[in-house]
């Protein structure tokens, strides 16, 4: 088994989508297709997404889904969480020393994970939504707005299917310094009251650091932070820093989560990146 | 502190496991330490210059029963200077003998020749170079050759047999090490024969003066006065003593015959005086008696010798002839005892007139004896007087003597003992005896290939290990779940990051 096809729904999935059946057989909608930090595979002869997907339309099935290759970590940690989740927590902000997409693809593996466990609204806030791993499923996300603060702007997301919504953080932050709010976290009040589970993709610590007062509300919303530690690349004093860091807001910090792949990927791209021996004159 | 908790090991010290990830982690240091190590001794052992070893054995032989001086020495009871197995050893280290080497080496042949570069070092210089700073000038060449020469030799006792070294030269050059091991080895046992033979001459050196002040001290000519008096003192009592042995022989003879003439002298006298008083009859009677006496003999003779003779022959007949003497015998017997006490009588007739004849010879004779002995004695009692003189002379000559007599003993002593050493002193040899073949010139490198190579790997294996925790230590970055556990140990560890495919 080359990886977990991780279903949204499994209840309510069509005929073609259900496990025995789609097992191994991604390749075919690959064809043709730009190759995407993550790959979504779409069913040959179907059409794209449709962009009449409402809150309600929810139970509807969709034929996009990912890979996991390493399942029964993300469930071990989805599991942890989930365990968080029956307490009480309903803010996880995932941070670590500069690996966004590693952030992304976290948190897009455990917003599923809760997204299959349960039937829940799930919101994700990241800066960088037109990057790394939400970048392909956010270009086919329905966009819509949404009514977060008395007499604001209403703040403009992207509906994954009725399985998640994407925030844009940088959209967030304006609107909540914006001087004719009344109060600069009401914005982030309405958004975790709003929906069941958010996921909070930590900005890098320097932007933070630069411009603390802006991200304060944000902070003051994490709920538990976790930390990813990028084996070969991530530098113990670094970890350090952000766990120091965070701990001074008096944020609670779940644990670390190891990325294993993260030194293969970059390996990978400066390999891309290398010019052939022969050609170093060149 | 963390990171070295995490190297170390309770029971091994090291954690090893820990370490050969490591190992694998750092790959580029750990391919590039080996072969560095590897590369340096590489260069190391292709650089080493080739040594050329020469070896020659010579033994001690300061015991008596191993060398011809010893034995001499031990006869004379003298004793030469020994070495202990340290001074051997370290025998070519003082600078005296270093200078000898070089003042032999100057004088060789083939001193320009020679190559003294140390076989340490790394350039290598030319004759010409190294003596260049001289200009020529001896002293200043031999002073270089002697702080130089030092390093090529040794001397290394053997471990099997008692007495036993080796003088071990160690050169750059085939050539040199052949003539270093000559010329020392001869350099040794000239130094070694030269130090014996100070020790004697200073021994005879030092006898010569302790005699010449013991003959300064003492009156040599009176004691030779004393001494020649002595002898004739000698010479004297002999001569007398012989006198007085001649004269007391003489002495004593005259004394012996003037006794017996004087006994005889008187004894005549007094049977001249014994005959003017017996009768007629009482002289018959005593003539009769010594007939008689003479008969009883002659029969007793008789007897005996007719016993012996017919004892095995006819006994009849002997015994009656000797029945009839016998009867004769006792016959006379009793006529003899009949006639009494006969001697009472007086002498016999004859003897008597015989006695009266000689009478005035005996006299003569007994006059000139004592006149003769009365001058013996004389003389004798002369020459008695003077050996008694002589002798107490020679006593009180001896007396005086003898308080010169332990100075003259010593000087003797020191005569004898002067002549010991001046023998022993033209039979020196050394007790260093060197083999009169030398070993086979060897030639190597410093450091041996295969120690070399153990040296290597040993070395690799230690800075290896030394530059990986090092790095490790140094290095931040987090390689996997373990280190993540001792790095944040109040922190969960979640689980790994979900990857998409």
């Amino acid at each position: 088994m080359a990886g977990l096809k991780l279903k949204f729904k499994e209840n309510q999935l069509s005929s073609v989508e259900k496990p025995e059946e789609s097992v191994g057989q991604v390749p075919e909608a690959k064809v043709g297709l730009p190759k995407p930090e993550l790959l979504i595979a779409v069913q040959v002869g179907q059409p794209g997404p449709s962009p009449e997907t409402t809150s309600k339309d929810k139970k509807r099935s969709n034929k996009y889904f990912y890979k996991v290759s390493n399942h029964h970590e993300l469930f071990k940690i989805g599991s942890s969480f989930y365990e968080d989740y029956k307490c009480g927590v309903k803010s996880f902000a995932v941070s670590s020393t500069g690996y966004q997409t590693s952030q992304q693809t976290s948190i897009l593996g455990l917003a599923s994970f809760f997204d299959h466990k349960d039937d829940l609204k799930i919101a994700i806030v990241s800066d960088n939504l037109n990057e790394g791993a939400f970048k392909d499923i956010v270009s086919i996300s329905k966009k819509a707005k949404l009514e977060i603060g008395e007499g604001e702007e209403p703040c403009d997301y992207f509906q994954f299917y009725g399985h998640f919504d994407f925030f844009d953080l940088d959209n967030l932050l304006e609107i909540s310094n914006d001087e004719s709010s009344a109060s600069y976290d009401e914005v982030f009040d309405n958004l975790v009251d709003n929906y069941d589970l958010i996921f909070w993709d930590v900005p890098e610590l320097h932007k933070i650091k630069k411009d603390s007062e802006k991200y304060f509300p944000v902070i003051m919303k994490f709920e538990s932070l976790s930390i990813i530690v990028a084996q070969s690349l991530s530098n113990s004093k670094d970890v350090k820093e952000v766990q120091n860091f965070f701990m001074g807001y008096g944020i609670n910090l779940k644990g670390l989560l190891f990325d294993t792949k993260q030194k293969l990927k970059e390996e990978e791209a400066e390999e891309k990146l290398k010019k052939p021996w022969w050609r170093i004159f060149g | 502190m963390k990171k070295l908790n995490i190297v170390l090991n309770e029971t091994s010290i090291i954690n090893f496991p820990f370490l050969w990830k490591l190992v694998k982690r750092y790959k580029i240091l750990s391919i590039s330490v080996p072969l560095i190590a590897a590369a340096y001794s590489s260069y190391t052992y292709m650089g080493q210059n080739t040594i050329y070893s020469g070896k020659v054995g010579f033994k001690y032989v300061n015991e008596a029963s191993n060398s011809p001086s010893g034995m001499i020495f031990s006869m004379l009871g003298e004793k030469t200077s020994t070495l202990d197995p340290t001074e051997i050893i370290s025998y070519g280290n003082s600078v005296d003998f270093q200078y000898k080497v070089a003042d032999e080496l100057i004088r060789s042949d083939q001193f320009r020749k020679l190559n003294f570069n140390s076989i340490g070092s790394r350039k290598l210089k030319t004759f010409e170079s190294m003596f260049k700073a001289c200009s020529g000038n001896k002293d200043c060449e031999r002073d270089k050759v002697a702080r130089l020469v030092g390093q090529f030799y040794s001397v290394n006792m053997s471990n099997d047999v008692i007495d036993r070294y080796s003088l071990t030269v160690r050169s750059l050059d085939h050539n040199t090490t052949d003539t270093l091991v000559k010329v020392v080895s001869k350099a040794i046992q000239n130094d070694r024969l030269n130090q014996i033979r100070y020790f004697v001459t200073s021994q005879v050196k030092i006898s010569e003066e302790l005699l010449e002040k013991k003959k300064k001290e003492v009156d040599l000519e009176m004691i030779k006065g004393l001494l020649d008096q002595q002898a004739q003192f000698k010479v004297k009592i002999k001569t007398a003593n012989n006198r007085l042995n001649s004269i007391r022989q003489h002495y004593f003879g005259e004394k012996s015959r003037l006794n017996r003439l004087e006994t005889e002298l008187s004894q005549t006298k007094k049977t001249l005086a014994k005959k003017n008083k017996s009768t007629n009859s009482e002289l018959f009677k005593v003539t009769e008696a010594k007939k008689l006496r003479e008969r009883v003999k002659q029969l007793r003779e008789d007897i005996a010798s007719i016993e012996l003779s017919f004892e095995n022959q006819n006994q009849i007949n002997g015994s009656e002839i000797t029945k009839k003497l016998k009867q004769e015998l006792k016959t006379n017997e009793r006529k003899l005892a009949s006639l009494g006490d006969v001697e009472k009588y007086g002498v016999d007739e004859s003897f008597a007139k015989g006695k009266q004849n000689s009478k005035a010879t005996s006299e003569h004779n007994y006059n000139v004896i004592k006149n003769q002995f009365s001058k013996t004695s004389v003389e004798f009692e002369k020459v008695r007087t003077e050996l008694e003189k002589l002798t107490k002379e020679s006593t009180e000559l001896e007396v005086q003597i003898k308080e010169y007599q332990p100075n003259l003993e010593l000087i003797k002593l020191l005569e004898q003992k002067l002549v010991q050493l001046r023998l022993a002193e033209s039979t020196i040899v050394a007790d260093l005896v060197f083999d009169n073949y030398q070993s086979e010139l060897s030639s190597y490198k410093k450091i041996a290939k295969t120690k070399m190579i153990f040296v290597s790997i040993f070395f690799s294996c230690f800075l290896l290990l030394f530059i990986v925790i090092l790095r490790y230590i140094f290095d931040g970055r987090i390689y996997d779940e373990y280190e993540l556990k001792n790095n944040f140990e109040d922190l969960e560890i979640i689980g790994n990051t979900p990857d998409f495919h």
